[in-house]
């Protein structure tokens, strides 16, 4: 019947039962209906009196007792032949479909089997698509670590089946729990699903629902693949992607972020779900806290949040000391938000797995680290050689921090040698504008180098750390650039500072030393650039753990020959200020006012300087008014040493580039504060500290990361004063 | 629900309280899991009382899932539809499995007096309902709709008024014309 006759039909229908029945010929008479409308308003109305009670009773009163009856589901499936199988007892139903252990009915081998079957009710074409898609996937995919597909087809009622290996086993993380398997042994299991799910890849099908559930281990230890169900086969025309959200049916947990906004699917998908199992391998819990948040929340972590670290995640003492460092940053690689900051495939991620269980140096840690310099050198917009230096300097400042755990302060001095030399150099390269064209060139190749988004485009790797890459350029500066001592000099001494950051303290200053050389060999014994070269050298070699006695003689000695061969070197005033760093940090040991008095000198006149060049809004101007806090601090005048910091901080928050000072600025303020006694308002500083800190930052960084840690110190130090 | 598929309907029921109807669709089957699972509970527990009360039932288990995601459910005409949508499913299904043949030798009435027609043929006029309300549906969605929340989901005029945004006046007159057409189409020869 057609919509529209049916409606009329309807009309007329209705008209006619609120009438009388006597009424009712009358009016179909007159009501404009064709002959075939009027004769089936006829007939239903016929129906009145006999559908009376029709329907009166609830479908649930009619026929509820239906539930009570023991229905045929498994019990009467028991026994029915499915192709050559004897169905013994279901194992299982999930939305979609169920599946039943079964066995061969002709008893010829003793061979148990799983076999899948889609629900009659969910019979459907789409269902029944998905279903030939997962047979054909399988079929395909004949590997020891993936239940195989042993026979398909569709029963007398038309549902279709699949005859799959059975497997006899436990889900991997139980069966990691129940038999409290040590470290090692999970990771080598781990290693195993590692190798079908890459075999599964290396067949261009992504299993998209990697979770424990879906990998059973047998008796024997083998770990096996179910549930291809949601795969998807990365056909090659079809390009190498599919969409997550086809089918709704993922475990957030396990999920990856781009599955959660139903972005394309790729093996590096798999990656990401490979790492949560291996997180919960190790940890026997889950990255995100999802107790108590809404599946918004959930989501938002997962596309959003940061993963908990393993090692602090770890609710099972069998694996509670190996976890921290290698296997944390293994892990927290895997789960990398971006898709190609994870492992390229799974077998470098099994590769890095297995380096760890040989004790053998992992990629994962230091990819980290060059992302990490990567990301912030993409956030400087500076002339690139100023950029690279910065580049250098800071990644130097934030892995001695983060890896080698340094004082703060040293933490400080860096960041602003590290503007200095950017400073200086900027300058430079606008005088020399051809050298530094070149020099630029040689840098950015550098950083290409170090930079694992550009790198990988060209060639295919990613894993290029900036050891390497230091590496590689450092062998290049004194062959590429041979007829530029100059840069040679300079380019040694950023060099020598990534060295020094990897531990290798020793190569580090032989850069160093190059660079004076070749300070010293261009421009004689007295020149401002060798006074310069001696400053690095110190600025090397305090680095290098070298004392007062070794580093002062030499700072006073670059002192002395800058103010006499360039007073108006911009270098000058950055020289004074570390000098003074010198003599205070002697001074404080000592008590000696004497040395304290000399430092205020030169931070006095190491401020001039600076006003005189960039002005008094200038971040190395505030910098130099906030040595004289220190310099307070160090007399123990606290009164102060607030009033100055009082004031920085705001001076701080205003001035170009002076974004991380600001923060520190905060924080030191605060330290003062604590020291007072003030503690509700130093409590109030820190939390605007690390709220400003995140909000240019991002939550993720050494520098928020080092802020955090420096706050817990100041707390634990003050506290029970 | 097992603590599996409780993770993957957080996900879907988000999405429709967010407005995605499709993803109504995509709950079915896991809704539709809990909703068996009670109802055979129920009955098992009840057995001297055959009133299956779906609307409640559906709704405890909307509540389950409410307390599982944190989702906070307002919208009670949204429930009443979907839990007349699983109802059905869920009686046809289970007509299914317990249905000698389609249709017995009696006038389907769907009626108190029906009750005494066993249970093999009421399921059987379940499975022959099912298919003509798939007939009426083709040509009128509103009046299949309103004869599954009215039959299958137990629901008042008043209701599916509500969750149809009709007057309660349309869904007597529509019920009572899918009334006539379902049953000539279920009863004549």
């Amino acid at each position: 019947m057609e919509a529209d006759d049916w409606k009329r039909i309807k009309e007329a229908l209705l008209e006619a039962l609120g009438l009388d029945p006597g009424e009712r010929a009358a009016y179909l008479e007159r009501v404009d209906l064709t002959a075939e409308a009027r004769a089936e308003v006829e007939s239903l109305l016929a129906f009145e009196a006999e559908a009376q009670d029709f329907m009166s009773l609830p479908a649930g009163e009619f026929s509820g007792d239906l539930f009570s009856m023991t229905g045929p589901a498994a019990e009467a499936l028991a026994g029915q032949r499915v192709g050559a199988y004897e169905i013994v007892s279901e194992l299982g139903s999930g939305g979609m479909g169920a599946v039943y252990l079964a066995r061969r009915a002709d008893g010829k081998f003793d061979q148990r089997v799983a076999i899948k079957m889609l629900r009659r009710e969910f019979n459907t074409e789409r269902l029944r698509r998905t279903f030939n898609r997962e047979k054909q996937i399988l079929a395909a995919l004949s590997h020891p670590n993936i239940a195989r597909l042993l026979d398909a087809g569709t029963t007398d009622d038309g549902v279709p089946y699949l005859v799959m290996e059975y497997v006899d086993g436990e889900p991997i993380d139980l069966y990691c729990r129940s038999r409290k398997l040590p470290l090692n042994d999970r990771l080598k299991l781990f290693n195993k699903v590692c190798e079908a799910v890459a075999f599964a890849h290396r067949h261009l099908v992504v299993h998209r629902d990697l979770k424990p559930s879906n990998i059973l281990v047998n008796e024997g230890g083998e770990p096996k693949l179910l549930d291809f169900g949601i795969s998807k086969l990365l056909d090659a025309d079809a390009g190498a992607a599919g969409h997550a959200t086809q089918l709704g049916a993922l475990t957030p947990q396990y999920a990856s972020p781009e599955q959660v906004r139903g972005e394309p699917v790729t093996t590096a998908t798999d990656i990401y779900s490979l790492g949560v199992v291996l997180f919960n391998l190790l940890t026997e819990n889950l990255p995100y806290r999802v107790v108590g948040k809404t599946a918004g929340e959930v989501l938002r972590e997962i596309t959003e949040g940061e993963p908990a670290l393993p090692s602090e995640a770890t609710l099972t003492p069998l694996t509670m000391s190996g976890l921290k460092g290698d296997l944390d940053n293994i892990v927290l690689k895997a789960l990398s938000k971006e898709p190609e900051r994870r492992y390229q495939t799974v077998e470098q991620f099994s590769a890095d797995v297995w380096r760890f269980v040989d004790g053998l140096p992992v990629l994962a840690r230091r990819a980290t680290l060059s992302y990490r310099v990567s990301k912030f050198y993409g956030r400087n917009q500076v002339t690139v050689w100023a950029a690279a230096l910065i580049f250098f300097s800071l990644c130097a400042g934030m892995t001695a921090a983060l890896w080698q755990a340094q004082a703060a302060r040293t933490q400080e001095r860096m960041a602003s040698e590290a503007r200095r030399l950017a400073e200086s150099e900027a300058e430079r390269a606008r005088a020399e504008k051809g050298k530094a064209e070149r020099t630029s060139r040689f840098m950015q190749s550098f950083l290409e180098y170090a930079n694992p988004h550009w790198y990988g485009r060209g060639e295919g790797r990613i894993n290029v750390t900036v050891r390497e890459a230091i590496d590689h350029a450092s062998a290049r500066i004194d062959t590429e650039l041979s007829d530029e001592p100059e840069v040679r000099a300079d380019l040694h001494y950023t060099v020598g500072e990534v060295y020094r950051t990897h531990g290798e303290s020793g190569i580090a200053l032989t850069h160093f030393r190059q660079s004076l050389d070749l300070y010293r060999q261009v421009h004689g014994e007295r020149h401002p650039k060798v006074a310069r070269g001696i400053y690095y050298l110190c600025v090397g070699l305090s680095r290098t753990g070298a004392g007062i006695e070794e580093v002062e003689p030499l700072l006073r000695q670059a002192v002395r020959m800058m103010r006499e061969t360039d007073p108006e070197n911009v270098n000058l005033p950055y020289m004074l200020q570390t000098l003074a760093s010198w003599v205070m940090h002697g001074g404080r040991e000592g008590g000696d006012e004497g040395r304290l008095a000399e430092a205020e000198g030169l931070i006095r006149e190491a401020k001039t300087l600076f006003t005189r060049h960039y002005g008094e809004n200038h971040i190395a101007t505030i910098t130099a008014e906030s040595s004289l806090a220190s310099l307070a601090r160090a007399r123990g005048d606290l009164a102060l040493e607030e009033g100055i910091r009082e004031e920085l901080v705001g001076r701080f928050g205003e001035v170009e580039g002076g974004e991380y000072d600001h923060v520190r600025a905060m924080f030191n303020l605060a330290t003062v504060k604590l020291r007072l006694g003030k503690r509700a308002e130093a409590e109030k500083l820190f939390g605007q500290a690390v709220e400003l800190g995140r909000a240019r930052w991002g939550a993720p960084d050494p520098r928020l990361a080092l802020l955090l840690r420096d706050i817990g110190r100041a707390r634990s130090s003050t506290a029970g004063k | 629900m097992g603590e599996k598929s409780s993770a993957e309907i957080t996900r879907t029921l988000r999405e429709w309280n967010e407005g995605d109807e499709g993803a109504k669709e995509r709950l079915l089957p896991f809704v539709y899991d809990e909703l068996k699972r009670q109802a055979r509970l129920l009955m098992s527990r009840e057995r001297s009382d055959h009133t299956l009360q779906p609307t409640a039932l559906v709704h405890e288990a909307f509540l389950r899932l409410s307390e599982q995601t944190g989702i906070d459910w307002q919208n009670r005409s949204h429930f009443y539809g979907i839990a007349a949508r699983l109802m059905r499913q869920v009686l046809v299904d289970h007509a299914r499995q317990h249905a000698t043949a389609k249709r017995g030798n009696h006038a389907i009435h769907f009626s108190i007096d029906d009750v005494q027609i066993p249970a093999e043929q009421r399921a059987g006029s379940i499975l022959v309902l099912d298919e003509v309300l798939e007939r009426l549906e083709k040509f009128d969605e509103t009046q299949a709709r309103i004869v599954e929340m009215r039959f299958f989901g137990g629901m008042n005029h008043q209701e599916i008024a509500d969750s149809l945004g009709v007057s309660e006046r349309t869904v007597g007159r529509e019920w009572e014309a899918a009334r006539l057409w379902l049953y000539r189409e279920l009863n004549r020869g």
